[in-house]
């Protein structure tokens, strides 16, 4: 246990953290979540756990719901149902008729546009959350100090926050989340306005401050790589639901449902019909009556023969060549390329098979051109089959 | 922070309950209520019944058929066109000529054309008098020999609608600006680029693009001076042509008053404005978020070669006929005796003692209209600020009719709103008090400075608060840390633009003021009834350099800190 990170004042006396990993529990607690606009709901029956220290990612496409839940962790917005509990207090009960204010929930928040307040010096910004707990001067001076060298900005504390560039104004809000040592720290999309670069450091910097102060931290994000790189676990959210919940590399490899594998980057989808159920979630597919393609069963319902099913592939997931190829291991695809894109690091190919295209991330030592016959190769590992209207 | 999770438990609704309560709105329905809904209320119940025997019809028929009313009526028709005309014309090519064109100094035109708004037109209208006053006029003077008689007599429709027009061009100067600047700029480059030209760009494409905005302006120009008091008093003159405002005045002001004739009146000139009002904002709100998608760069401005010149007089001109009757009445007011020209031997600033240190009425006014102005202009920003916060920051119900009660005065004119004042004082001790002017200038004044508030405060991110509250502030604190600091530069010019108002007053304060409470525009229109031109002027240029001074305060201010 990793009581003796900085600013921790107290003395050995078992914190809510202590008691929490004493039980095994955790310390984020969400519970049959529920909040309606009108007849809408925008969060629907959501229930996930936080443990210590770990990050959880609300990952989905926006609209998901995936900031109504944020912002109902936070007290921000009264949720219609359900069960919040921060540490071991409960502080969003409908059955217990119990609401507690933001103010009074002891976390730290960054904001998606950081609401640096303008009128205020970076230090006063940063310093806010201790001068409205009533902690003396001279602390709070100390530890402005300390977590903005931390963060980076040790120059920066006299400068007016107005005038400051998108990132420094990330820190701020960062500092200012993380000053008073919040158990849980909630960011609403923080990375999502600042450039491609910028993005990629902090995200390596969060990480890295994460591990030398230890807090929980919930992390909404549209953005798959993000969130792959951020968490311990991550709850894919669609229209208000639950998608998928589980840890950022079985979400990544087994998307159970043909939305999670959309999402995640599974750029092409294959059409066909079940032909026949193997063991172990084997089944084999047949597109078009013509050729027939080995997929690994990721939906929830077992497969029938004869279903209508998709299969996700990614485009990185397949080998390219040339049509003549004659060794003939599992199944393919054969087609013409239709497109081919230097991007860099690798060359994007569009594949028409005659009835649909096919995206194909291919390296740059064979390279192929317009019009040029080949051949997808597909093992059966990369081909995750859902039932065709799952989506 | 090292205090644990502490067991603080409230209810699911006692967080609302605890900063939203109910009782908050209740007061602020009542205070709208009593202030803007009850004296127009009593005022529309007054021109119904009749002699207190309930409803009637008869007496409102046998008003609206008397012959000055129609006359009034004509007249106010009249004027109010001419005056729409003369100032979306004179408006409408200023903008044009600032925002578009090469026109020589404009930088400081776009400064000065709008300083008609800070002033007084009753000061412009005794400035014009000065000028165009058939016997005394020093135009009439210039012309005498050569006509044989005044070439503009400023008594009658056609002074009026002169005046009116030259200040309310900034309205229609303002509102076509304001589209003008926010005008994607490629809209028109793309019509030059397609074959047009400068005049076909500017009459087929920008013109119709401003159009809403053009059109608004001139309806509130139109409502303005259907129901502006101090002009038609000035120049219509005792005997003269009365417009529907100056006859309600007529009527409630003579002995015994009539009552009954002028809350009829007022009703219809309430009705029709009410209806010119409720079209503006319709049209307002079709274009409300057209004007904020500004681009951030200046459009290429249009040579017009030789004819720049011409722009260039046209606003010199404008600035001429506005400017130059103030100049001619500051001289009038440092000559013990007005002669029809300046003498070098008859300079004195006898007057201006007189008005300050002297003479009663003039020092009421001043020391009144003063009160009246910081006292209304501070509790307007307060409430007006209180009501934004309430209507942008909570979750009270019932907030949101408090923006469609706050807007109701936008649509009554100041002297009817003066007349429900009335009525309602006559009934209490506030009759005869300060306290009910200001009541009535903050009520009458509400539209405009909650619009301003409200715009700042819709401007700020909730997210600023929000994260107060995160980190620990209450609603209040929150508010009061972060809301509040942030909105003070807003405020203070809101604050300016109502003072600015408050000081030249005239359409309620001449229907609330009794002995005692003059305002300085009373005071200024009782002046020059009794005392020579020379004290008027020199109390009008007083109450001028005020409004100057506040027109570029709030030049010097600040821009707004927004996020």
């Amino acid at each position: 246990m990793n009581m003796q990170t900085q600013n921790q004042k107290t003395k050995a006396e078992p914190g809510p953290v202590d008691r929490m990993k004493a039980q095994g529990g955790s310390l984020v607690q969400v519970r049959n979540l529920r909040k309606m606009y009108g007849d809408v709901a925008a969060v629907d029956n959501v229930s996930f756990d936080a443990p210590p220290n770990e990050t959880i990612s609300l990952l989905g496409p926006s609209g998901c719901g995936k900031t109504t839940t944020l912002r109902c962790l936070a007290g921000l917005e009264v949720p219609t149902s359900g069960e919040i509990t921060i540490g071991d207090t409960i502080v969003y009960s409908s059955e217990k008729n119990i609401m507690v204010e933001p103010e009074k929930r002891n976390i730290g928040m960054v904001f998606q546009s950081y609401a640096i307040w303008p009128h205020m010096t970076v230090a006063n910004n940063v310093g806010f959350p201790l001068s409205i707990a009533k902690v003396n001067k001279s602390e709070i001076r100390e530890r402005v100090r300390d977590i903005l060298e931390l963060v980076g900005l040790g120059e920066l504390g006299a400068r007016s926050a107005s005038a400051l560039s998108g990132g420094q104004q990330q820190r701020v809000a960062l500092a200012r989340a993380l000053v008073y040592t919040p158990k849980v720290v909630l960011f609403d999309e923080p990375l999502s306005n600042l450039d491609a670069n910028l993005r990629e450091r902090m995200r390596a910097e969060l990480k890295v401050l994460q591990e030398r102060l230890n807090f929980t931290s919930i992390f909404v994000t549209h953005d798959q790589q993000e969130a792959l790189a951020l968490s311990n676990k991550i709850v894919l959210m669609k229209s208000g639901l639950i998608e998928q919940l589980d840890s950022p590399e079985n979400v990544f490899k087994a998307p159970s449902t043909l939305f999670s594998a959309h999402f995640l980057g599974y750029s092409n989808t294959i059409h066909g019909e079940v032909a026949s159920v193997g063991t172990n979630s084997d089944v084999t597919v047949s597109i078009d009556n013509e050729s027939d393609i080995e997929a690994t069963w990721n939906g929830q319902e077992p497969p029938k023969n004869g279903d209508r099913v998709s299969i996700a592939v990614r485009a990185d997931r397949v080998r390219l060549r040339p049509a003549l190829a004659s060794d003939d291991a599992g199944s393919f695809l054969s087609g013409h390329i239709e497109v081919a894109s230097f991007l860099g690091t690798h060359i994007s190919y569009i594949v028409n098979t005659g009835s649909f295209s096919f995206n194909v991330d291919g390296d740059q030592d064979a390279r192929f051109s317009r019009g040029d016959e080949v051949r997808i190769e597909l093992s059966r590992a990369d081909c995750h089959a859902y039932h065709a209207d799952s989506e | 922070m090292s205090t644990s999770y502490a067991e603080k438990r409230t209810s699911v609704f006692s967080g609302i309950k605890r900063y939203n309560g109910v009782g908050v709105i209740i007061i602020v329905y009542a205070i709208l209520g009593l202030t803007v809904v009850y004296p127009l209320f009593v005022m529309l119940l007054r021109a119904f019944t009749e002699n207190d025997q309930g409803i009637g019809f008869d007496k409102i028929v046998e008003v609206m058929f008397r012959p000055e009313v129609l006359d009034a009526f004509k007249i106010t028709m009249i004027t109010c066109i001419s005056a729409v005309v003369i100032a979306t014309v004179t408006g409408v090519s200023l903008a044009w000529f600032v925002a578009r064109t090469n026109m020589p100094g404009k930088r400081l035109f776009d400064a000065l054309n709008m300083l008609p708004f800070y002033l007084s037109n009753v000061v412009g209208a005794l400035a014009w008098q000065a000028i165009a006053s058939p016997r005394t006029g020093l135009l009439n003077k210039l012309f005498e020999p050569l006509i044989g008689g005044p070439i503009l007599d400023i008594y009658s429709m056609e002074g009026m609608i002169i005046v009116f027009g030259l200040f309310y061009t900034p309205y229609v100067y303002l509102f076509t600006l304001g589209s003008l600047q926010s005008m994607d700029p490629s809209l028109e480059d793309a019509a030059r680029i397609n074959g047009a030209g400068v005049l076909q760009t500017a009459i087929r494409i920008t013109l119709p693009l401003s159009a809403p905005a053009i059109l608004s302006a001139s309806i509130l120009v139109f409502v303005t001076s259907a129901g502006a008091f101090g002009v038609p008093l000035l120049l219509g003159g005792p005997g003269g042509d009365k417009t529907l405002s100056t006859l309600i005045f007529t009527y409630v002001s003579s002995y015994p008053a009539d009552f009954a004739g002028g809350t009829i009146l007022s009703t219809f000139l309430f009705i029709f404005t009410a209806g010119l009002t409720l079209l503006q904002i319709k049209l307002l709100m079709g274009r409300k978020f057209t004007t904020i998608t500004g681009k951030g760069y200046r459009p290429k401005l249009i040579d017009l070669g030789r004819y720049k010149w011409v722009a260039f007089g046209f606003n010199s001109l404008y600035l001429f006929l506005v400017i130059g009757p103030f100049c001619v009445l500051a001289l009038i007011s440092i000559q013990d005796a007005w002669v029809g020209s300046f003498q070098f031997d008859r300079i004195t600033f006898e007057h201006f003692y007189e008005v300050v240190f002297v003479d009663e009425v003039a020092r009421r006014g001043l020391t009144n209209s003063l009160t009246i102005a910081l006292v209304g202009a501070t509790i307007a920003v307060l409430f007006c600020f209180s009501l934004a916060v309430i209507i942008h920051r909570t979750n009270l119900p019932g907030r949101f009719g408090i923006v469609a009660l706050s807007m109701l005065p936008l649509t009554v004119p100041g002297i009817v709103l003066g007349i429900g004042y009335l009525i309602v004082a006559l009934k209490t001790p506030l009759y005869g008090t300060l306290a009910i002017m200001v009541i009535a200038y903050v009520a009458h004044f509400l539209p405009t400075g909650l619009r301003n508030i409200e715009s700042i405060v819709i401007s700020m991110s909730k997210e600023l608060d929000e994260c107060a509250r995160v980190c620990g502030a209450s609603w209040w604190k929150a508010m009061q840390k972060i809301i509040l600091p942030l909105c003070i530069p807003g405020m203070i010019s809101t604050w300016i633009l109502l003072f600015v108002i408050f000081i030249r007053e005239v359409s309620s304060s001449i229907m609330l003021y009794v002995h005692g409470t003059e305002t300085m525009s009373v005071a200024l229109i009782r002046m020059m009834e009794s005392r020579p031109l020379g004290v008027s002027a020199a109390f009008s240029i007083v109450q001028t350099v005020l409004l100057l001074v506040c027109a570029f305060s709030v030049r010097l201010l600040p821009t707004s800190r927004r996020d």
